[in-house]
């Protein structure tokens, strides 16, 4: 029993009820002045400062493959997440409860008091993502922005996680033998 | 069984694989590890016989060494791959029962275990470094392979020899065999060179100290401060006080005027004299009262403007104190410059003496640190192309072994380090004409240019092209980067050189990197901030000029196009004329439109972090007073925005980006040092990298994403390479990823598995960057390693 029960916080997200593990979440926060980003890939909306701190804000209705969510303002909610020291912001539309939900048995959602299902957002997987396409603005834009000086062009043109070329051969083998 | 030929990667290889940063970085995770290891070692040393059988003991030391000679291998620390070597053939002897295990063994691994330790934590400090190195040499002597017969030490003497490692040992002290002996071991001894006067410290252990990690704060600064927070609690109670009293005021106000109301509607309709005399002296009195009051008024506000001003002196000298905090002196600067200017001089075979100045100079630690590469590019190139070989400098009337200078000096609020060699300095004219012939240059621009320009012309990317650097006593070389480092600082980099005297750099940098004064502009109703260092100056453009009519001419760069976001609307209709700033930086101009100049201000700088790092554009932020934040634009990009077939080399693209994404790699390993050194590897090829410290965490996220590459590590806890690359090929998903294994022990037994595995590729600690390569790109001849 107790090993798919989940500690979770219940958050509206363009109209979608989600969860994301407690664990993940430092707290619940709200948003000061939003500072937009240039050149930012979509999913990376702003920064905004907490405490002295410069910290990102992220929409993770883009970084979880969804539908862009609206520009963060100040006043907004957010649940401030920590991977490996790096915070971020996760701009939520309103927060529901905190609760120790049942996960579903392929663990990609839990169900709640009223036998919903909500589906299971991973913070520690959408930093990751936002690193990576934030990572892939640098890889592919340093001769555009000598070339054309628009900010489209500093968009990644390709997904970092779906479109990504295949691995170069491996044909030959220089150490095995 | 170590193949050390392909393992010692020297310096030069590692700055190849690695961006100095990076390197220092590598290092000091290593360090961490390293200190872990030979606890480890340590504590098995202690056990073995008593709590651990002995075997068990020695395997595991073993292993660990060894994991610990592959990490020391990759980030270049050549002496700890050879004394972790020697370490680990003395305990070969005991495994294979060629030496028994004894409780002076014990003790000489342990001693050496924290011998290593110690050597780790003083590879920044040269001198110190190399008698440590010298000191556990003279422990594993006994021990080695090459005297595994003979007798093994009485116990009167090894206490001795423990008695001794608290003790100084001067260099001349040493016995002539002994000398001898240390000599045939490897040990370079004109790494304590010139030092028959320094005394060459014991290993201890307890005094190593991390000088990157952590901030030595002397205790009358930190007593400072809280001198400084004492005296803003007085101030604040002061405050109150004064706060209290002017609400007591504004009361008896308050009172004085109900007062005079009651007295008024009590005196309404009197008409006689008596009263009227009454009420002027009432009147009086109560004006009395408020003139009382006024004065209090007066001066209670004056106490509160004179106590807000001590406040904000108190305030300021708390700031100035934590600033001071981060202050260090040159003189860890120096030592790194030293050791470096010794492994370049060995490598290039020049005889160079080093000389200091100003090692009381102080500058923050940051500054301390990023500085640190940039001077040691400029070091060697003294070493490699301005310090003449000895018979050259003997027939130019010059001493055989050259000098360099170095010195340090306060001035304001800049430290200006001069960096100056006795070489054969930089021939103009030679230059000048070197230019024309390769094109670089017109005839008429070489004509026009002083020697001055010509000489600067040598910071511009693409001078260090091998031809112009041989003709002009090869000054080129990284010089473009040395500038952008220091102009990342928000300093500066000046050169001059008097053919057959020498060349000398001048290095001019902020204090500090925390507080530095910027240009403030505001575009599409955001504000951001450009280093005042590399503003030269504010101008007017006309709306559709795409360069500028100033002095020189410069490229105009549209902000409001560069720096376009989702909720910006251009103003209609677009000003004719938009305000500008002028920046300088690489000797190239451009200039900048803004929708609205703010102007200079005193800014903290705040690091992006990983999120926002990567982006080209943005070298920090600062959060404003009024709490938002705000960008700061990194001159170099927009430099190379404006001028974009003169491409500027940022430090960490030495060579050409990745022309796309090669896909997304898994890093598998549980040394943080090669994790991140994989990283950075796989990165600069166009992966995108994701790391686990096991093999079940590894499982974990390939479960999650897929991956084109994993690299893996064998030896791990909970679970291994082989069993992890099991579990891969049983996954009809994951069965033909392709899969890199780098461990430290490679055997016979471990290719026939990973051929069985159809693993692509095996490399053998310590990694390099070709060796990657050569196992990812196999049909690519590597030329770049």
């Amino acid at each position: 029993m107790g090993a798919d029960l989940k500690n979770v916080i219940v958050f509206a997200l363009g109209g979608v009820r989600h969860a994301a593990e407690l664990r993940w979440v430092r707290e619940v926060v709200t948003l000061g002045f939003v500072t937009e980003i240039p050149t930012a890939p979509p999913g990376l909306t702003g920064a905004f400062n907490l405490r002295g701190n410069l910290v990102p804000v992220l929409d993770t209705g883009v970084l979880v493959g969804g539908q862009p969510g609206p520009t963060p303002r100040q006043g907004d909610g957010a649940l401030l997440v920590e991977l490996d020291g790096v915070a971020a912001a996760l701009r939520v539309d309103k927060v529901d409860e905190v609760a120790t939900l049942q996960q579903t048995a392929d663990g990609r959602a839990v169900i709640d008091s009223r036998g919903r299902t909500v589906p299971l957002v991973d913070p520690s997987a959408v930093v990751r993502r936002a690193i990576a396409d934030s990572l892939a603005v640098r890889g592919e834009s340093d001769g555009e922005v000598a070339s054309e000086l628009t900010a489209d062009s500093l968009r990644p043109a390709r997904d970092p996680t779906t479109g990504a070329k295949a691995a170069p051969g491996f044909d030959g083998d220089t150490t095995l033998g | 069984m170590v193949d050390r030929d392909d393992g010692t990667a020297g310096e030069r290889d590692l700055l190849v694989d690695f961006d100095p940063e990076e390197l220092a970085l590598l290092r000091q995770l290593f360090r961490d590890e390293a200190h872990d290891a030979l606890e480890q070692v340590t504590a098995r040393a202690q056990a073995a016989g008593h709590g651990e059988p002995v075997p068990e003991a020695v395997h595991e030391m073993m292993r660990v060494t060894h994991t610990l000679k592959g990490s020391a291998g990759t980030v270049g620390l050549t002496d700890v791959v050879e004394l972790a070597h020697r370490l680990e053939g003395s305990l070969a002897a005991v495994r294979s029962g060629q030496r028994p295990w004894s409780a002076q063994f014990a003790d000489a691994v342990i001693e050496i275990a924290d011998g290593i330790r110690a050597y780790v934590d003083a590879f920044g400090d040269p001198p110190r470094a190399a008698a440590v190195a010298t000191r556990i040499h003279e422990l594993l002597a006994p021990w080695s392979e090459g005297r595994r017969h003979a007798t093994p030490a009485p116990v009167d003497e090894s206490d001795e020899q423990a008695a001794q490692s608290r003790s100084i040992l001067l260099p001349g002290s040493l016995p002539p065999g002994l000398a001898a002996d240390l000599t045939s071991d490897g040990v370079v001894l004109d790494e304590v060179d010139g030092a028959a006067s320094t005394s060459l410290p014991a290993i201890d252990a307890s005094t190593g100290y991390d000088a990157r990690t952590l901030l030595r704060v002397e205790p009358e600064r930190v007593d400072e401060l809280m001198s400084a927070a004492g005296e803003l609690l007085f101030d604040r109670n002061r405050i109150e006080r004064r706060v209290q009293l002017l609400r007591t005021l504004t009361r008896d106000l308050g009172r004085a005027r109900q007062a005079l109301r009651d007295d008024t509607s009590g005196v309404r309709g009197a008409t006689t004299e008596s009263l009227r005399a009454a009420i002027e002296e009432r009147l009086r009195a109560v004006e009395t009262q408020i003139a009382a009051l006024t004065t209090q008024l007066a001066q209670t506000t004056a106490a509160l403007l004179d106590e807000t001003e001590a406040m904000r002196r108190n305030l300021g000298e708390l700031q100035r104190g934590l600033t001071r905090v981060r202050m260090q002196t040159a003189r860890a600067l120096f030592a790194q410059l030293a050791r470096a200017l010794r492994a370049a001089a060995r490598t290039a075979g020049a005889k160079v003496e080093l000389r200091t100045r100003g090692e009381d100079t102080e500058f923050d630690k940051a500054v301390a640190e990023r500085v640190t590469d940039p001077l040691i590019q400029i070091l060697r190139n003294a070493v490699v192309h301005g310090i003449e070989p000895p018979t050259e400098r003997v027939l130019r009337g010059k001493a055989a072994t050259g000098t360099i200078r170095v010195h340090a000096r306060q001035e304001g609020n800049l430290v200006v380090i001069e960096v100056a060699d006795d070489g054969r300095g930089v021939d103009v004219k030679k230059l000048r004409d070197r230019f024309v012939e390769s094109g670089r240059w017109s005839r008429a621009r070489a004509e026009l240019a002083s020697d001055d320009d010509v000489l600067h012309a040598l910071f511009d990317p693409g001078v260090s092209s091998r031809d112009e650097a041989d003709e002009m006593s090869g000054r080129g070389i990284g010089l473009d980067l040395v500038r952008e480092t220091i102009a990342r600082l928000g300093g500066e980099v000046r050169m001059t050189s008097t053919p057959g005297r020498g060349t000398t750099f001048t290095l001019r940098l902020p204090v500090s990197t925390a507080v530095s004064q910027a240009m403030l502009f505001k575009v599409h109703g955001q504000v951001y901030a450009l280093p005042n260092t590399q503003v030269v100056d504010t101008a007017f453009v006309d709306a559709g000029a795409t360069t500028w009519p100033g002095p020189g001419g410069a490229p105009v760069v549209r902000l409001e196009q560069l720096l376009a976001v989702p909720s910006a609307t251009l103003p209609e209709p677009p000003p004719a004329r938009r305000p500008a700033v002028v920046l300088a930086y690489a000797d190239q101009r451009l200039v900048c439109t803004v929708d609205k100049l703010v102007g200079p201000r005193e800014i903290v700088v705040k690091q992006l972090g990983p999120l926002l790092a990567p982006l080209p554009l943005f070298a920090g932020a600062t959060i404003s007073g009024s709490g938002k934040v705000q960008l700061i634009l990194d001159p170099a990009a927009l430099v190379r925005a404006a001028y974009p077939d003169r491409p500027l080399a940022p430090a960490a693209s030495a060579e050409p980006a990745p022309e796309a994404l090669a896909g997304r790699a898994l890093v598998v390993d549980d040394s943080r040092a090669i994790r991140e050194a994989l990283t950075s590897m796989l990165a600069r090829e166009g992966w995108i990298v994701d790391v686990a410290e096991d093999g079940l965490r590894a499982l974990a996220l390939i479960e999650q994403l897929p991956y084109d590459l994993v690299v893996t590590d064998l030896e791990m806890p909970r679970m291994g390479g082989f069993e992890l690359i099991d579990r891969l090929r049983a996954e009809p998903r994951t069965r033909a990823t392709p899969v890199v294994i780098v461990s430290s022990r490679v055997t016979q037994e471990t290719r026939r598995r990973a051929r069985d595995l159809a693993v692509k590729g095996l490399i053998a600690k310590p990694l390099t960057r070709r060796k990657l390569l050569e196992v990812l790109y196999p049909s690519i001849e590597s030329s770049k390693g």
